[in-house]
C-alpha cells in the first residue's frame, strides 16, 4: 500500500496569491493513497526540508510529491532531502504548481482546482516510480575546450594545470581572442597585449595541453564522461612542423593590400598571413580567396622563398578525432557591423567607427603605431564624439538587451584619446551610465573629473558629413532636451555585442540550447550558471552573454571546479535516464509492435542530464510501462464543472519535451504571462517518445483537444526526437481519421527555452480551435473499445 | 492592370506643372491614366490634426471611387497626397472595425483592392526607360525625396528610410549625375508653408544650403508642397539665409520630358518660380526672370 | 493634486485615452531623447517630442502634467514628418500622439495661443474642402488672412501665380458635395460639438 506524502509550498506569496493552498492541502489529503499532506510557506527552505525529512521517517512514506515550483528549479534539492531522509530519491516527484499554474492564471476556483489536479497527476505518478540507482559511467580524463580567447585559454589552462589533458580548438589561425586585438583595459589601463600574450604561450607551450588552431568543431557525439569530438584542422597550406616561423613569406607576397581582420578593417596584409606577430602558433596561413596563385594558377612565390620548403599549395582539410569528457564552450562574442546604423553613416563614411576600430587606432601594435588618427585622411581628429547604446537595447533593430561592456570601454576610450591627443575635445552620448564592478564608477567619474570628456545625456538622431567633417545631430535630455549639434572629426559606435555568426550551427552540433539572440542558454541563471542542460558541456566567456574580461576569467575558472569534480571520480554518477519505454501487451495489440518509440540513438539518451524518469528503468526488469501514459491525468474533476458552465472550456492535454517546450512553458511563467487554463501539462523526456496509444487515452480520459510540442529542428537532445515526432503522427493522422476523431484536435508545435509568449499563444490558440470544434463526445466510446 | 490617376488638389493649382509634365510624359509612354471619378480632396495635414476620422473617410472616399471604376492601382504623384492615402488604405485592412466604420461614412463598401502608388514606383516599373532618353539630363542633381515619400517606413514600404535610392537611379538613367547629399529625407516645413513661413524659411534654407555647398546644379521634387516651399518661398529663404540662391527646383517628370526631348513649355517650366536657366528655351517665357525677388 | 484626480473617478487618465487612440503605449518610452535629437522643429518647440512623451508618462498621477501636454505649443508645430517615430527605438508612432493630443485639445478648447495661425490655416483649408470638395487655394488664402488677421502676408505672390497660370479664381467642385457634407458633419462636426 503506497503512503504518499504531499507538501504544498506557499512560495512566499507567489503561488498563495492565486491559488488556495490550504484547500489543496485538504484536498490532496483525500487522495488514495496519500498518507500525510501540509502546507508550509518556504517548502525549500530548511525547516521546509525538514518537514519533508521527518514526514519520511515518522509517517513512513513510500513517495514523495512537493508542490511547488518548477522541477527545474528544486527537484535536486528536494530529491536530495529524500535521500538524507532514506527515502530513495527517485521517489520524489515536484508538482509545478508555479510556473504552469499559480504565475500563468488569474486567481479563482479554476486555479486551484488546476493546482488540485497537477498535484493528482503527480501523486499516480509517484505511485508507481521504482526506486532506482544511479548508473555509473566511465570517464575519459580529457576536457575539449572550444575557442582560444581570453575565457578559452583561462579555463585550458586551469584544467592544465590540475593535471588533465586539454584539447583547445581555435577558429581563427591564432589564439588569443577579442582580447589581443586592445589597447588597454579598463579599469586598469593595462596594456592588454601584455597580459595575454604570456597566457598564450603558456597555452602553446603546456605538457598537457594539445592546441589545434585554424580548426573548428566537426561533430559531437556521445554523452558527458564519454564524448566523441571530430576537428577539422583546416588547411593551411604549409606544413607546421617544417615552418619556423620567420615570416619570409609574408615579406615577400605580392598580395598585399587586403584588409586585415585583426585590425579591423584598418590594416592592411598580405596574402599569406599571421594575424599579428605575437600570434601563437606563429605560423602563417594561405588565404586562398586571395591569394594570386589559388585565384589564377600562378605566382608561387612563397614557396620559393621558403627556406625550409614547408608550403603545401595542395593540402587538404585534416579530420582529427579525439576522446573527451567534457567540452568547454568559450567561442565568444562579435559585435554588430556593416548596415546597420543607416543614421550613423556607418559603413558610408570612413570617419565613423565602431569600439573595436578605435581599439586597433589607440594601440601601440595597430596600423597607426597607437598614434589616433582618423581613417579618412590620417588626420588628428579634434574633436571625437563617442556614441554608447549603438544598437544595444534598441529594440527596432532587434537587440533589446544591453551589451554591458560599452560603457566602461567608451569611458576607456575617450580617456585614451585624451591621453593621447591633449587639445582634443570628447564627447559621450550616453543614455544610462552603467559601470557597476570594482573600480568601475570610479574609472568613470575619472574620466569625466580628470580626463574632461564631456558626458551628454541624450541618444543620437544623425550623423552626416559636411565638409570634411562630421554633423552629429544629438540633444541632452538634461537641459530640457534642447537639440545639440556638434562637428567632429571622428565618431565612434559602440556597437552592440552579438553572438558569433556561427553561433547557431555550433550550438546545433552540441545541442545545447540558446536564446532568441543566439547566445547559449545557461542550466539555470542563478543556481548553474557554468553549465548547460546538456550534462558535460559547459560555458565560458562571452558566448553566453556579453561579458567583459576580468567576468569572462572568473567564469573560466568556475568551469574548471565544475570540470574537476567529475574528471577526478573514475566513473561519473549518471540520472537514471530512459532509454526506450518498455512494450505493454495490450497496447501492442492495439497498434501493432512499437516502431522505435524513442529517440533512435541510446547513447545520446544517456547524455540526458537529471531529471529523469524513474519508472522508466533503463532495462526493462524495473519498469513494465511507460511512465507518463500511468501519470496521465484520467479525469479532471475542475473539468466536469466547468462543462457545467454555459461556456464551453475545452480540455487540452499539453505533452512537452522537457528540454525546449517545457522550460518555455516555465519561462511564461516566469514572465508572468497568462493563458487558458484547462490545459495539463505532461513532461515527456522527448517529443520522440509520443505514441499513439497515449493520444487515444487522453482523449479516453476526457480531454477535447491535444498539443504536442517539442524542440525546434535541430535542436533536439536527442538529436532527432523531434523528427521522430512529425513523421509518427503522419502516420497518426490516418488512423484518427480512421477512428472518426478529427485532426484539427491535435496541434503539434514547437517551443524553444526563450519562447515563453509562443507557449502561451500555443494554449490559447488552441483552446480556441477547439472550442470552436465543440467538446469530444466519444470518449466514452473510445472507452469501451478498451482505451484508458 | 488599370492604373487610374489622383491628382490632387495642387496639381490642378499651384502645382499644375508638375500635372502637365506628367501627363505629358505619360503621352510618350503610350499609358493612359484616367482620372479616379469625382475625386475629392485628400485631406492633408489639416483632416489628421484635426480629427482622425475625417482623415481616414476623405482619402477612403477616392479609393473607394477607383475600386468602383476597377482600378487595379491609383497613381499618386503628390508625396503628400499619396502618404494620406497609403496610411488609410494601410489602418483600414489592418482593423476591420475600422473598415466598417470609414465604410458607412463615406458610403461605399471599402476592400482595399486598388494599391497605392507613388510617382518613382510607376516610373521605375517602365521597362527601358532609358531608350526614350533623346537629350540626357547631364546635370549635377541633388534628389530630394521628402518625409512621405519614405516614411513612415513600416507603411509605405518603399525603398528604404535612410539614404533612399530609388530616386538617384531613376535620374542615373536619364543621364543625370545625382550627388551625394545629407538632405535627402528631411523636412522642408511641409503645411506651414502659408502657417508659419519663418519655420518653413528655415528648414527649406538648410535643404537649398547642403544641395548647393556639394555642387549641385538642380533639385528634383516628387512633391507639390516640397516645391512650394523651395520655390515659391525661395524669396523668404533668401531674406532668412541672407544670400541668393539661384538653383532650381524641378518635378522628376519634368526631368524626364526634358531628357525625351518634350519642350520646356509643355512641361510648365515657365511656371516656375527659379527659372530653369539651362532648359533649351525655344521661346522666351514671359514673367519668370522678370518676376524674380517679387 | 490627489483630490483633483478623485474629483472624476470616472475619466480615463490622459495617458491610457492616448493609449487607447493610437496605440502607443507612453509607459514603453525610455527617454533616450533619440526623437528630440532627430525633429527639425524641436527648437522651436515648448517641450521636444521626449518631453511631451515624459509629461504624458506622468499625467496618470499628476494632472497639471496632462494639462501641460494639452496645451503645448508642440502639438501645433509637429510637421508629422515621421523622423521620430521613423529612428525611435522603441518604434512609438510620436507622430499619431501629437495627433491625439490635437484633437484634444480642440475638443476641450485647450490650444495654445500660439498656435493660432496653424489651426486658422487647418480650418480654412477644411472649410474649402467641406464646400468645394477641393482644396480652393485662392479661396482658402483668403479665408486664412480672414481668420489669422494677415492680411498683407503674400500680397505680391498673388499676381505673379496667377500670371504664371497657378493661380485660379474660380474653385474645381466634386460633383456629389452633400456626401461630403455629410462626412464632415459626422466627423469633425460631431466631435468639435461634443461636450
Amino acid at each position: 500500500m503506497a503512503r504518499i506524502g504531499v507538501f504544498i509550498c506557499h512560495c512566499g506569496e507567489n503561488i498563495s496569491a492565486t491559488v488556495d493552498v490550504v484547500k489543496v492541502a485538504a484536498e490532496a489529503a483525500r487522495i488514495p493513497g496519500v498518507a500525510h499532506s501540509v502546507e508550509y510557506k518556504y517548502m525549500c527552505s530548511d525547516p521546509g526540508q525538514q518537514l519533508v525529512k521527518n514526514a519520511i521517517k515518522e509517517k513512513n512514506l513510500t513517495g514523495v510529491v512537493v508542490a511547488a515550483c518548477s522541477p527545474r528549479m528544486h527537484e535536486p534539492t528536494f530529491r536530495r532531502a529524500c535521500a538524507e531522509a532514506g527515502l530513495n530519491p527517485f521517489l520524489c516527484e515536484m508538482a509545478n504548481i508555479r510556473e504552469h499554474c499559480s504565475w500563468v492564471h488569474e486567481k479563482g476556483e479554476a486555479t486551484t482546482q488546476k493546482a488540485l489536479d497537477i498535484v493528482r497527476t503527480l501523486v499516480a505518478k509517484v505511485k508507481k516510480n521504482k526506486a532506482l540507482e544511479p548508473i555509473k559511467v566511465p570517464v575519459t580524463k580529457t576536457a575539449l575546450v572550444l575557442g582560444g580567447g581570453i575565457a578559452g585559454i583561462q579555463a585550458a589552462l586551469d584544467i592544465a594545470n590540475s593535471g588533465h589533458k586539454v584539447i583547445l580548438v581555435e577558429q581563427a589561425p591564432s589564439i588569443g581572442g577579442h582580447m589581443s586585438q586592445l589597447s588597454e583595459t579598463f579599469p586598469t589601463l593595462d596594456c592588454s597585449q601584455c597580459i595575454l600574450t604570456p597566457r598564450m604561450v603558456e597555452v602553446a607551450q603546456h605538457p598537457n595541453i594539445t592546441l589545434h588552431s585554424y580548426s573548428e568543431l566537426e561533430s559531437l557525439d556521445g554523452f558527458i564522461g564519454n564524448f566523441k569530438a571530430r576537428i577539422r584542422r583546416k588547411a593551411r597550406g604549409l606544413d607546421e612542423k617544417l615552418c619556423t616561423g620567420c615570416g619570409l613569406c609574408m615579406q615577400k607576397c605580392p598580395t598585399r593590400k587586403i584588409p586585415s581582420e585583426f585590425d579591423a578593417g584598418l590594416g592592411l596584409r598580405p596574402a599569406i598571413y599571421v594575424p599579428f606577430p605575437q600570434a601563437v602558433p606563429n605560423k602563417p596561413v594561405i588565404d586562398r580567396e586571395h591569394c594570386t596563385y589559388y585565384r589564377t594558377g600562378k605566382c608561387r612565390l612563397c614557396e620559393k622563398v621558403c627556406p625550409t620548403q614547408a608550403i603545401r599549395f595542395g593540402q587538404e582539410d585534416e579530420i582529427v578525432e579525439a576522446e573527451v569528457g567534457a567540452v568547454v564552450v568559450a567561442t565568444g562574442f562579435d559585435i554588430k557591423h556593416g548596415d546597420f546604423f543607416p543614421e550613423y553613416g556607418y559603413g558610408k563614411h570612413q570617419d565613423v567607427i565602431d569600439g573595436l576600430q578605435f581599439e586597433r587606432l589607440a594601440s601601440a601594435s595597430g596600423p597607426t603605431l597607437g598614434e589616433i588618427r582618423r581613417p579618412s585622411d590620417g588626420k588628428v581628429p579634434e574633436t571625437v564624439v563617442f556614441i554608447a547604446c549603438a544598437g544595444s537595447r534598441d529594440p527596432a533593430k532587434g537587440i533589446e538587451y544591453c551589451s554591458k561592456i560599452c560603457c566602461m570601454y567608451t569611458a576607456k576610450h575617450a580617456m585614451l584619446y585624451r591621453h593621447k591627443v591633449h587639445h582634443g575635445k570628447p564627447y559621450v552620448f550616453y543614455m544610462d551610465i552603467r559601470a557597476g564592478g570594482k573600480m568601475y564608477e570610479e574609472f568613470v567619474r575619472r574620466a569625466m573629473e580628470e580626463d574632461g570628456v564631456q558626458y551628454v545625456r541624450g541618444r543620437v538622431s544623425r550623423v552626416y558629413e559636411r565638409n570634411g567633417r562630421l554633423v552629429v545631430k544629438g540633444v541632452d535630455t538634461l537641459l530640457g532636451a534642447r537639440p545639440l549639434e556638434i562637428e567632429a572629426d571622428l565618431v565612434v559606435l559602440a556597437t552592440a555585442g552579438v553572438a558569433n555568426a556561427g553561433a547557431e550551427e555550433l550550438a546545433q552540433k552540441l545541442h545545447v540550447s540558446y536564446d532568441a539572440h543566439k547566445f547559449y542558454a545557461e542550466a539555470h541563471p542563478k543556481l548553474r550558471p557554468v553549465e548547460t542542460n546538456t550534462a558535460g558541456i559547459f560555458l565560458a566567456g562571452a558566448c553566453q552573454a556579453p561579458k567583459d574580461i576580468p567576468e569572462s576569467v572568473a567564469q573560466s575558472t568556475a568551469r574548471r571546479r565544475r570540470f574537476i569534480l567529475p574528471a577526478s571520480a573514475a566513473s561519473s554518477a549518471r540520472a537514471p535516464a530512459p532509454t526506450r519505454p518498455s512494450r505493454r501487451r495490450s497496447s501492442a495489440a492495439a497498434t501493432g509492435r512499437w516502431s522505435r518509440p524513442w529517440p533512435r540513438s541510446t547513447r545520446a539518451c544517456a547524455r540526458a542530464a537529471a531529471p529523469a524518469w524513474p519508472s522508466a528503468a533503463p532495462n526493462r526488469s524495473t519498469s513494465r510501462a511507460s511512465p507518463t501514459r500511468r501519470s496521465m491525468p484520467r479525469f479532471w474533476p475542475c473539468w466536469n464543472e466547468v462543462n457545467a458552465m454555459a461556456d464551453f472550456n475545452p480540455k487540452i492535454v499539453a505533452f512537452v519535451c522537457n528540454w525546449c517546450t517545457y522550460a518555455g512553458a516555465d519561462l511564461t511563467g516566469t514572465s508572468r504571462m497568462k493563458y487558458a487554463p484547462q490545459v495539463s501539462i505532461v513532461r515527456f523526456p522527448c517529443t520522440g517518445r509520443i505514441d499513439f496509444m497515449l493520444l487515444l487515452k487522453a482523449f479516453a480520459g476526457g480531454a477535447d483537444g491535444i498539443i504536442v510540442s517539442g524542440c525546434h529542428p535541430n535542436d533536439c537532445h536527442y538529436s532527432s526526437g523531434n523528427f521522430h515526432a512529425r513523421r509518427r503522427w503522419v502516420v497518426f493522422r490516418g488512423l484518427m481519421d480512421f477512428l472518426g476523431i478529427d485532426v484539427r484536435r491535435v496541434q503539434f508545435s514547437w517551443v524553444s527555452a526563450a519562447e515563453g509568449a509562443k507557449w502561451a499563444q500555443l494554449v490559447n490558440e488552441t483552446t480556441d480551435r477547439i472550442r470552436r470544434l465543440g467538446p469530444f463526445a466519444d470518449y466514452q466510446r473510445l472507452r469501451g473499445q478498451g482505451v484508458g | 492592370m488599370k492604373t487610374g490617376f489622383y491628382p490632387g488638389c495642387s496639381m490642378k493649382g499651384s502645382a499644375r506643372e508638375y500635372s502637365e509634365s506628367l501627363l505629358a510624359v505619360a503621352r510618350v509612354l503610350g499609358r493612359e491614366l484616367p482620372e479616379v471619378p469625382d475625386w475629392n480632396c485628400c485631406g492633408a495635414t489639416a483632416a489628421h490634426n484635426l480629427d482622425h476620422d475625417l482623415a481616414l473617410a476623405l482619402p477612403a472616399r477616392i479609393l473607394a471611387a477607383a475600386e468602383k471604376k476597377g482600378m487595379d492601382e491609383v497613381l499618386v504623384p503628390c508625396a503628400a497626397c499619396y502618404s494620406r492615402l497609403k496610411v488609410t488604405r494601410h489602418e483600414l485592412l489592418e482593423d476591420e472595425k475600422l473598415r466598417q466604420r470609414i465604410s458607412g461614412l463615406v458610403e461605399a463598401d471599402y476592400r482595399g483592392s486598388a494599391k497605392v502608388v507613388n510617382i518613382i514606383e510607376w516610373l521605375a516599373a517602365v521597362p527601358d526607360l532609358e531608350k526614350l532618353v533623346k537629350k540626357p539630363f547631364q546635370r549635377k542633381v541633388a534628389c530630394y525625396y521628402g518625409c512621405l515619400l519614405v516614411r513612415p517606413a513600416g507603411i509605405v514600404e518603399f525603398d528604404r528610410p535612410e539614404e533612399p535610392q530609388s530616386m538617384d537611379l531613376l535620374m542615373a538613367k536619364l543621364g543625370a549625375k545625382p550627388i551625394d547629399w545629407a538632405f535627402k529625407t528631411e523636412c522642408c516645413g511641409a503645411g506651414f508653408s502659408v502657417s508659419r513661413t519663418d519655420l518653413v524659411a528655415k528648414l527649406s534654407g538648410l535643404i537649398l544650403e547642403d544641395a548647393v555647398s556639394r555642387g549641385a546644379e538642380a533639385v528634383i521634387v516628387a512633391c507639390p508642397m516640397c516645391h512650394l516651399n523651395l520655390d515659391l518661398r525661395r524669396p523668404n529663404i533668401e531674406k532668412r539665409a541672407g544670400k541668393k540662391y539661384d538653383i532650381p527646383v524641378i518635378y522628376i517628370t519634368q526631368v524626364l520630358g526634358l531628357a525625351m526631348g518634350l519642350p520646356p513649355k509643355k512641361l510648365g517650366l515657365q511656371r516656375h518660380k527659379v527659372a530653369v536657366k539651362f532648359a533649351p528655351a525655344e521661346s522666351p517665357v514671359p514673367g519668370v526672370s522678370a518676376k524674380r525677388g517679387a | 493634486m490627489s483630490g483633483e484626480k478623485h474629483a472624476h473617478p470616472a475619466a480615463e487618465p490622459l495617458p491610457g485615452r492616448v493609449l487607447e487612440q493610437t496605440g502607443v503605449d507612453v509607459a514603453r518610452c525610455y527617454q533616450c531623447g533619440k526623437c528630440s535629437a532627430g525633429c527639425p522643429l524641436a527648437a522651436e518647440m515648448d517641450y521636444p517630442p521626449s518631453q511631451i512623451m515624459h509629461l504624458l508618462q506622468l499625467a496618470g498621477e499628476f494632472p497639471e502634467f496632462a494639462e501641460m501636454a494639452l496645451r503645448s505649443h508642440t502639438a501645433w508645430l509637429c510637421l508629422t514628418c515621421e523622423i521620430c517615430y521613423c529612428r525611435c527605438p522603441m518604434e512609438l508612432d510620436i507622430p499619431k500622439v501629437m495627433d491625439a493630443l490635437r484633437h484634444e485639445a480642440l475638443r476641450k478648447k485647450k490650444v495654445n495661443p500660439k498656435a493660432k495661425d496653424i489651426l486658422a490655416f487647418h480650418r480654412a483649408f477644411l472649410d474649402s474642402v467641406k464646400h468645394t470638395g477641393r482644396l480652393f487655394e485662392m479661396g482658402q488664402v483668403v479665408d486664412y488672412k480672414l481668420r489669422s488677421g494677415h492680411f498683407l502676408q503674400d500680397l505680391l505672390q498673388a499676381p505673379w501665380m496667377f500670371l504664371v497660370g497657378k493661380l485660379h479664381l474660380l474653385p474645381e467642385r466634386v460633383r456629389d458635395r452633400r456626401q461630403l457634407k455629410r462626412i464632415f458633419a459626422r466627423t469633425l462636426k460631431a466631435r468639435e460639438n461634443r461636450p
